[in-house]
């Protein structure tokens, strides 16, 4: 049976609730596993690739935990578009060292491609 | 797991060996929990106890055995980023076994 293809989608801002460190574990998780999945950032999920400072409310960084992601074998990072219209981020501001930042128009279209999708 | 002591001070343990406090971390608490794995120390455990260190400063977090296998390769050369390499120096299971000696918590996606 071929190996089924996962997507996991990150739709919480950090730190608010554990919603966004729930979703980068379980990518972590996957990719510890040998299965590695496609990450995509929408909504407040956007917000995971700015800089952070988290130690101010005694919290691990989850962007530094983010820039571990092209080690453990997650080489790309997929933006929705709108959503950083929307929140007035500008994507030539954001880069994640070792990872391909690719910047989707059509979310919708790219979710349903996948066999198994992960909502976090 | 019974805590160590090392020189008259207690260190506490979980019930699976790791450090309960990571700040009691020195190289002589990790030579007595690399005894408690049947390890001896040697410079090549140093290098990748060190490389486990700064993975852990740099990401916040403790590897899985691709992702050490990885930073072990680009930090140390290919001859060394190699998944037997770690096997020799802290089997069964490298990224615990080193993440322990270390001074790192349990890798959280390690089983």
């Amino acid at each position: 049976m071929p190996r089924k293809s996962i997507l996991a989608i990150c739709r919480h801002a950090p730190y608010g609730n554990t919603l966004a460190r729930e979703g980068l574990e379980a990518v972590l998780a996957c990719a510890a596993m040998d299965q590695i999945p496609e990450v995509l950032l929408i909504n407040d999920g956007v917000f995971l690739l700015l800089d952070q400072d988290a130690q101010q409310i005694g919290e691990k960084n989850l962007r530094r935990n983010l820039t571990a992601l092209p080690m453990f074998g997650v080489e790309t990072l997929h933006l929705c578009e709108r959503s950083l219209q929307e929140r007035g981020i500008d994507p030539a501001q954001l880069a994640l060292p070792g990872a391909e930042l690719k910047i989707l128009k059509q979310p919708g279209e790219f979710i349903s491609g996948f066999d198994q999708v992960l909502s976090f | 797991m019974e805590n160590l002591k090392i020189e008259g001070r207690e260190i506490p343990l979980d019930k699976e060996g790791f450090l309960r406090d990571l700040d009691d971390w020195s190289p002589q608490v990790a030579e007595a929990l690399a005894a408690q794995e049947n390890i001896a120390l040697t410079d090549d455990h140093w290098d990748v106890i060190r490389l486990l260190q700064d993975f852990y400063r740099e990401f916040e977090l403790s590897p899985a055995m691709r992702p050490l296998v990885k930073y072990v390769g680009q930090h140390l050369g290919p001859e060394k980023g190699r998944s037997i390499f770690l096997m020799q120096l802290f089997p069964p299971s490298p990224a615990r076994v080193g993440s322990k000696i270390a001074g790192l918590p349990k890798p959280t996606n390690c089983l």
